[in-house]
């Protein structure tokens, strides 16, 4: 035996890049025949993994060569398609599709879309007025059941029809034959008949004085004008129209369903003309990939209400590259308590709740101090509103105070409140896909353990949260008001339909009967002394009865880059004001 | 074989009609009105008289038997109704959004299998070696990410960071690579894994010895005789992975904006719209039929057992 170096072998590891590792063997030449056996069945094991080490080397090359061009074709690609635009166009996104525009309708037609094609009479504005639009001046009869609107003589739609009295009447007819559609709309039921006077002059008659005229004909829908070339030949705009196509300062120009629509401006256009050629609505469902795609400078424009996440709106905010501003109140977050069921049906227990519930909290904590907070039911810029209630402040000694007075002991030993062996507990209603809601509902609950009520939770899908609004199956249930312009004069006639939550909150107070004939009365006084005056014994009485505990005043956001300038916002949440925005 | 598909193909009848009418009566029996997810869709307040305006509209004051009767007389002709939420005929809008999805998937399907066909085999072939470590590791962050949170993060860096790629939307080929990238990720992991053992189970097989002892080149005794069997296990999960992709890809497409069916279908459960749910549920029960089918058919294909067996 001895132990020279007869030869020697380059042989590979299993590496599967094969990039190291390779070493040399030396097969050794020995007189021990099992030995060498063993050698050379390693040596050929060897062999046969470097040839696979080769192969892989082979498949780890083209798979890097695959990454390489795709990356190299996404990078050539990208550098051809960066071509200069000269138009300016403001880019903007919404979360569904815009849908077909039929100003007469409703859902999958999107409000603000409608907005920008389709025109109203009368417009609301932000400090709550009702002022002329495509009607320059109206005329309302002594007692309140005929409206005369003189239309403007210099309107056309974008096709270049002009706009005159046949077309408004003819759009009325359209929407009173569906008449069944928008019955909720009480304005559409009090309508008796629509006439033509002249071209210039239109005349609505009423069946009853019904004070909120102009108010809902300021509503985005049902009542704005489709051009009289796009009726269906039917004339029945409930089955569709043939395009979108208004008065308004836009036109839809391009439009692929659930993608994008681009809309231009309309060279007809009355009033004053857009500042930029092209607005681009792009459907992004989802509100992070919205802040993304603003970051990445491929939206011009983040705006609305829940458009994004608040804590997204204040990191945009703190940053020094983006303008960020946030409207005056639109709506109330509002959470209803019903005093006709279980605990809540006390008053001192109610009560208790609005003292215990600490608002400023909730606004800094889940709001992102983005809303200011509610002390009323409506905000005081709303009509008839400014009353100088005076606020449940934040004091939780004073709501263990009244359910002390009410009977509601601490036990020792106990977490919660009981008075004759009952349990201080009440059932929190909130939508279970809705995360705000949730916030809301945990909030409430925390606050509400700390005077000792024990408040539980039940999170439900939107169709069995209805279902509780209309049977009253609730202590406490989260919703907002309408907004403007249907506030204040919706919220008081939805107080009167039991299919509501509102009704049902209502329906334990004493004084039911009575404020639901002052909610009626309201509606049909044509004396604004009066008006405003039952205005005011409903709200009070609502405020004292504690059945609403309002959060916050909802605003809209509007978040763009600092070369946009003309942002503001307007008095209905569903209109944005595109026209008047500009890119620098 | 021929008579073996045109028998399964026949017994899809009766599944289909046992899935309509499992469908129609869950759907029915779940809370929720569909003429008050209408309402609050178009911002109306529900009242009973605009509520039972809008069920009279629908057509769901009428008997239940009437009511799916009428569906199955027009279903048989294609015509699916129209959505409760946008009024158009859901027929159209599944053939509109359905080729979206369908690329969509297709792209994801062709990247999963690309990716982990080759290194599944590596995986296997270098047992225990760093990179089959890395595939295990890549396997178990993949099960354990969500997909949401992978697709944000992939737009962040390649889309936002990088600027590489377009953020959102449906256009060139470009658009194409987060999306698929995200939704194949998760089934990339799964089927490395899958090819894996298989190929492990297999390459202990006597057939494997055989075929060495008769002095076959190993390349290719890996790829016709290891791969075919290792196969199977992965075209079984291909067969339930067609459905998934083209049924479940609802987060994917409301990150990237996809205008997909998965969304449409998603919002319509919430919103009751019982036409869409109906129709989305049958499209999707014939896929799955189909795709169980398509696996059978490629078994016996790839395992020569099963198909002498069948035809013995």
């Amino acid at each position: 035996m001895h132990s020279d170096i007869q030869g020697m072998k380059p042989l590979g590891t299993r590496s599967p890049f094969g990039f190291s590792c390779f070493f040399v063997v030396y097969i050794g030449d020995t007189d021990e025949p099992d030995k060498n056996d063993k050698i050379a069945r390693e040596s050929l094991e060897m062999v046969e993994t470097n040839k696979k080490v080769q192969s892989f080397r082979k498949y780890a090359v083209l798979f890097i060569s695959f990454i390489l061009f795709i990356s190299l074709a996404v990078g050539c690609s990208r550098q051809t398609s960066q071509a200069p635009n000269q138009e300016k166009t403001l880019n903007f996104s919404w979360d569904k599709d815009i849908g077909p525009l039929n100003p007469h309708m409703y859902n999958p037609s999107q409000m603000f879309a409608q907005a920008l094609v389709y025109e109203p009479l009368v417009q609301y504005s932000n400090d709550g007025k009702i002022i002329p639009w495509l009607a320059e001046s109206w005329t309302i009869s002594p007692d309140g059941t005929e409206y005369v609107f003189k239309l403007r003589t210099d309107v056309k739609f974008s096709d270049g029809t002009v706009f005159n009295a046949a077309v408004v009447k003819k759009n009325f007819d359209a929407v009173l034959a569906n008449g069944k559609r928008h019955e909720w709309l009480a304005f559409i039921r009090q309508i008796k008949d629509v006439q033509v006077v002249d071209d210039s002059t239109f005349k609505l008659v009423l069946k009853n004085a019904y004070y909120p005229v102009l108010q809902d004909l300021a509503l985005i829908r049902p009542l704005r004008f489709l051009a009289p070339s796009q009726f269906p030949d039917s004339g029945n705009t409930g089955e569709g129209i043939r395009k979108p196509v208004g008065t308004g300062p836009w036109m839809l120009s391009e439009y692929k369903q659930g993608e994008v629509a681009v809309f231009v401006r309309n060279e007809h256009y009355w009033g004053t003309k857009p500042k930029v050629d092209k607005l681009v609505v792009k459907i992004i469902p989802d509100s992070e990939s919205r802040v993304v795609a603003f970051e990445k400078q491929e939206l011009n424009l983040i705006y609305g209400n829940g458009s994004i996440s608040l804590d997204a709106f204040k990191q945009l905010q703190q940053s020094s590259k983006y303008e960020t501003k946030l409207s005056e109140p639109l709506a109330t977050r509002v959470v209803a308590i019903n005093s006709n069921k279980g605990v809540t049906k006390e008053l001192t227990v109610r009560q208790a709740i609005l003292h215990a519930v600490n608002k400023e909290a909730f606004i800094k904590g889940v709001l992102f101090g983005t809303e200011h907070q509610a002390d009323t039911l409506l905000a005081p810029n709303f009509p008839y509103c400014n009353l100088g209630l005076k606020p449940y402040e934040y004091s939780a000694e004073k709501g263990k105070d009244l359910l002390n007075a009410a009977g509601w002991q601490e036990v020792p030993g106990k977490e919660f409140r009981e008075k004759d062996g009952q349990i201080l507990e009440l059932e929190f209603c909130y939508e279970s896909t809705n995360a705000l809601q949730k916030s809301i509902a945990e909030v409430i609950q925390g606050d509400l353990k700390k005077i000792g009520i024990k408040v539980k939770l039940t999170a439900e899908e939107q169709g069995g949260i209805n279902q509780r609004m209309k049977n009253g199956n609730f202590n406490m249930i989260c919703g907002d008001t309408w907004g403007a312009p249907s506030d204040p004069h919706s919220l008081i006639g939805s107080m009167r339909e039991p299919a509501h939550a509102d009704y049902q909150a209502q329906a334990g107070l004493a004084m039911k009967a009575e404020l639901d004939q002052k909610a009626l009365a309201v509606l049909l006084t044509t004396d604004e002394a009066e008006r405003q005056q039952l205005y005011r014994e409903i709200l009070t009485t609502l405020h004292e009865q504690a059945v609403y505990l309002p959060l916050s005043y909802l605003v809209n956001l509007a978040v763009y880059p600092k070369n946009v300038t003309g942002v503001t916002f307007m008095g209905c949440q569903y209109e944005i004001p595109f026209t008047g925005m500009d890119i620098q | 074989m021929v008579d073996y598909i045109v028998k399964r193909l026949l017994s899809i009848i009766p599944v289909l009609f046992g899935i309509s009418v499992i469908t129609f009566l869950m759907l029915r029996l779940a809370p929720g009105d569909p003429a008050e997810a209408y309402l609050r869709l178009s911002q109306i307040p529900a009242t009973e008289a605009t509520v039972q305006a809008v069920r009279l509209e629908l057509g769901l004051d009428r008997p239940l038997i009437v009511q799916y009767g009428d569906w199955l007389v027009k279903a048989l002709m294609l015509d699916f109704g129209r959505s409760y939420a946008t009024h158009r005929p859901v027929w159209d809008e599944m053939m509109f959004l359905l080729p979206a999805t369908a690329e969509l998937a297709g792209v994801s399907l062709c990247t999963t299998l690309a990716v982990s066909l080759p290194v599944g085999i590596l995986s296997a072939l270098y047992k225990e070696s760093w990179f089959d470590h890395f595939c295990r590791l890549l396997a178990f962050t993949s099960a354990a990410m969500p997909n949401f949170w992978l697709g944000f993060m992939l737009m962040y860096f390649f889309a936002f960071q990088l600027d590489l790629l377009p953020t959102l939307g449906r256009g060139s080929w470009h658009h194409f690579i987060l999306p698929a990238a995200t939704l194949s990720f998760g089934y990339i992991a799964t089927y490395i894994r899958l090819l894996r053992i298989s190929m492990l189970e297999n390459l202990e097989q006597p057939f494997v010895l055989y075929a060495r002892a008769r002095g076959l080149k190993e390349s290719w005794v890996i790829g016709r005789h290891v791969l075919k069997c290792a196969l199977l296990p992965l075209v079984t999960a291909l067969g339930m992975s067609i459905g998934h992709l083209l049924s479940g890809s609802v987060i994917v497409e409301s990150i990237f904006a996809w205008p997909g069916i998965g969304r449409f279908c998603v919002s319509a459960i919430l919103n009751r719209d019982y036409p869409v749910v109906q129709c989305f549920v049958l499209m999707m029960s014939i896929v799955f039929v189909m795709a169980n089918l398509f696996v059978d058919i490629a078994y016996a294909w790839l395992d020569p057992r099963i198909r002498l067996k069948g035809e013995s």
